[in-house]
């Protein structure tokens, strides 16, 4: 549920770098810009902005302040008191909730990425063909990726219902005992899991637009090669579009870190767990749990170290899967893979 | 030479007597019949409030005209706010609170505590506003130490509705003042049958499983609001839970919070699905209109000792207002004699002693039963202190949810281990 796009398109950010290195290390090459291209990136940068006066004064100035409060005890209403690393000691040490977070979230990612990336992609093979009522089907499974937050929350918490809702209703027909979706701690993630599918619009669509990409003559190449369906599947199909599974794989891991409000409206975190010598939230997500500790608790440095931690670690998994295309991503037109 | 004297102190005793006329006119005079009128003119009071569009519309067409016949010229914006533990306190951060807000009771506090509230006392004393016309235990929750930071807008103590009809059906006399948890416990084992519960109880609600726990016995916080350990684990407490979670477990007599959302039948009482509803006064008014059977309101059953609590809501007056005065005022007429009995009028309970004579409320019988039990409002230990709320309220819910979730759960671990965890976010607050 909830991918988020990158905030900025890579050509514009290789143009700001591009145009910001000329500028600023070669001073010489700059005196010959022509008046031409000296216009070309004053309009550029006059048009660009308001995206980087809002980029600088609302994402990097509170990114900065967060990671300075991280390191202080602050309740809003109070001045920060510097404690050092204390937060983060003790999120490591001594809370049993944060590590809770942790493992709610790793487990969900772990699940329900892949899974959502499956599933995307199996409905925009299946929906990648031509027929009557085609885009009336496509239409139907796009549309409930444009529902998101808390009216998905309400719609699922009816659907969920032990006694009353559709899915018990549905299983009961055959048979199977009532499951306590969102109360049994043993299924409450799972439901979340369950849940995060109907999402699969979004991804669905880039998957559709890159299965039009492929050039048809590439299938025409393997059927005369006598290819079947699984090895133009895997041949053709799968290499040509990893550039969009890539770019799902990507938006897919930085939302699924942050899932939030969905857990807030459905389970505040809960249904609680004895686990050893603490009571844990089977559904209390790391993001919940900041919320809680910032808006719940007042302990805003606190949350601001979790906040710092969280944006590290996405960070870290996004270059790691970065490094990772060269082994796995074919870019049309490249010599090599990975080029 | 003496009667020059004489004529010659006629004007010095004109002037006296003009400036002396205005003070003694108004000490003769009653001060309810003339109150003052304070000019303030060009004045905004911003007031945010959690009103629904009834509370609004009536605020606006009965409250407001009455403070700015007192106030004149000043101007009152509404703001809707949510709830206040997110809007106002960035509001307050950012140093754009409004000059008078609703305050929820588990947020008096740490409010307070962090200095963003006006006492509300010396501005009292300067209107003439007397607390004492207010029934003490409406206070509590407003209160810390002697400084009182907030005033009741509504508020109710907890008892327990009855369906009268079951119970002669049953053959059981009808509760009444003084009766025993014991005795409430009995009734409701021979109340559940063919698919009726014998109460409806709040099983995860920490502030009525906290009268229950005290009224037994226990208790989940020291008095200074300070220690969590000791008390919410001690055998007092753990006897007391034990108590409440066997009611659900093993009697049966309610279902629990999830069980009773699976009915899906809304209020189980009105829908006779339960013989009794332990709540507030909320529903009160529409029983009146609506339930088809004979019923009753009953005090909260006592066990070692007779004790209520309080849910609350009230007005605060905010530090960085630039009008306290007129702030004060606001909320004089929001919640004193004039507010006190608008609410009134829509079915709230009033906390002003003459509004209750006035509307005769002694001897309704519904609202008279708690209207007493306002007489043993004991402040809910979910409350006491700043950080009560996490320590106390969070933790003991998240440890009854546990228990009535699992059974057969041990009541002394949870208890233990909850107690630790609000230990610690007592500590951790201290210790900022």
């Amino acid at each position: 549920m909830g991918t988020d796009a990158p905030a900025v398109p890579l050509a514009i950010t290789h143009y700001l770098v591009e145009t910001t290195t000329m500028a600023l290390a070669l001073p010489r090459q700059r005196q010959r810009m022509s008046a031409r291209r000296r216009r070309e990136a004053l309009t550029f940068y006059l048009l660009l902005s308001p995206f980087i006066f809002g980029f600088l004064t609302l994402t990097l100035g509170p990114m900065l302040a967060s990671l300075y409060l991280g390191f202080t005890s602050w309740d809003l209403l109070t001045p920060p008191k510097w404690v050092g690393l204390d937060n983060y000691t003790q999120l490591f040490t001594t809370d049993g909730d944060y590590i809770q977070g942790i493992k709610v979230t790793l487990s969900y990612a772990a699940t329900a990425l892949p899974l959502g990336l499956v599933a995307s992609l199996v409905l925009a093979m299946l929906l990648n063909r031509n027929g009557p009522g085609i885009y009336t089907f496509r239409a139907i499974y796009y549309m409930p990726s444009l529902l998101v937050g808390i009216s998905v929350a309400a719609l699922w918490i009816w659907v969920f219902d032990t006694d009353h809702g559709i899915l018990n209703q549905f299983l009961g027909a055959f048979g199977v005992p009532k499951i306590g979706w969102l109360t049994d701690p043993n299924w409450a993630l799972r439901s979340f899991v369950l849940m995060s599918l109907w999402g699969s619009g979004g991804p669905m669509l880039i998957y559709l637009a890159g299965l039009k990409g492929i050039p048809q003559q590439l299938y025409e190449a393997a059927a005369i090669d006598g290819a079947g369906w699984w090895a133009r599947m895997r041949n053709v199909t799968l290499p040509m579009l990893t550039p969009t599974i890539f770019y799902n794989l990507l938006t897919g891991l930085i939302g699924v870190f942050q899932f939030f409000d969905v857990s807030y409206i459905m389970t505040q975190g809960g249904p609680p767990i004895l686990q050893g010598d603490n009571i844990v939230g089977a559904t209390r997500f790391y993001m919940l749990k900041l919320y809680n500790d910032a808006f719940g608790n007042h302990a805003f440095g606190y949350a601001a170290a979790e906040a710092t931690i969280l944006f590290l670690f996405i960070l870290a998994v996004t270059l790691v899967v970065w490094r990772t295309q060269g082994a796995w991503v074919y870019y049309e037109g490249s010599v090599a893979r990975g080029k | 030479m003496k009667r020059i004297h004489r004529l010659r102190l006629i004007p010095v005793a004109l002037v006296v007597f003009g400036a002396a006329l205005p003070t003694a006119v108004s000490q003769a005079a009653p001060a309810a019949s003339a109150p003052r009128v304070h000019a303030a003119a060009g004045v905004t009071l911003r007031f945010a409030t959690f009103f629904d569009p009834n509370e609004k519309k009536i605020f606006n067409s009965k409250i407001l005209p009455a403070f700015q016949k007192e106030f004149k010229g000043v101007t009152v914006n509404l703001e809707p706010i949510p709830d206040t533990r997110v809007k106002s306190v960035t509001q307050i951060a950012a140093g754009t609170a409004a000059d008078v807000f609703n305050l929820g009771d588990g947020d008096v506090g740490w409010y307070a505590d962090k200095g963003a509230l006006v006492d509300l006392v010396p501005l009292a004393k300067q209107q003439g506003f007397s607390l004492d016309q207010y029934l003490p235990g409406t206070l509590t929750i407003g209160k810390v130490g002697n400084h009182q930071y907030s005033l009741p807008k509504d508020y109710s103590p907890l008892a327990i509705y009855y369906n009268i009809d079951m119970f002669k059906a049953a053959g059981l006399a009808l509760p009444k003042a003084g009766w025993t948890w014991d005795e409430f416990r009995q009734d409701a084992i021979k109340l559940t049958k063919n698919g009726v519960y014998g109460a409806s109880l709040p099983g995860d609600w920490p502030r009525a499983v906290d009268a229950v726990i005290r009224s037994l016995g226990g208790q989940l916080d020291s008095p200074d609001g300070k220690k969590v350990l000791g008390y919410m684990n001690s055998p007092a407490t753990i006897k007391a839970v034990q108590f409440w979670i066997d009611l659900f477990n093993k009697d049966k007599i309610s279902p629990t919070p999830s069980q009773a959302a699976a009915l899906n039948v809304g209020d189980l009482f009105a829908s006779g699905k339960a013989a009794m509803n332990l709540t507030g006064v909320w529903p009160a008014a529409d029983y009146k209109t609506s339930l088809k059977f004979h019923w009753g309101v009953a005090p909260l059953p006592t066990g070692t000792k007779r004790v209520n609590t309080i849910c609350y809501a009230g007005f605060a007056v905010s530090k960085s207002t630039k009008h306290p005065r007129e702030a004060f005022g606001l909320v004089k007429y929001a919640s004193g004699p004039v507010g006190d009995a608008v609410w009134q009028s829509i079915g709230r309970l009033p906390a002003l002693k003459s509004v209750i004579a006035k509307a005769n409320l002694m001897k309704d019988p519904v609202q008279s039963v708690f209207l007493r039990e306002a007489g043993f409002i004991d402040l809910p230990e979910d409350t006491n202190g700043p950080a009560a709320a996490q320590g106390v309220g969070d933790t003991l819910h998240e440890g009854l949810t546990l228990l009535l979730n699992t059974p057969g759960t041990s009541v002394a671990q949870v208890l233990q281990i909850e107690a630790k965890k609000g230990q610690k976010a007592i500590d951790a607050y201290y210790s900022q």
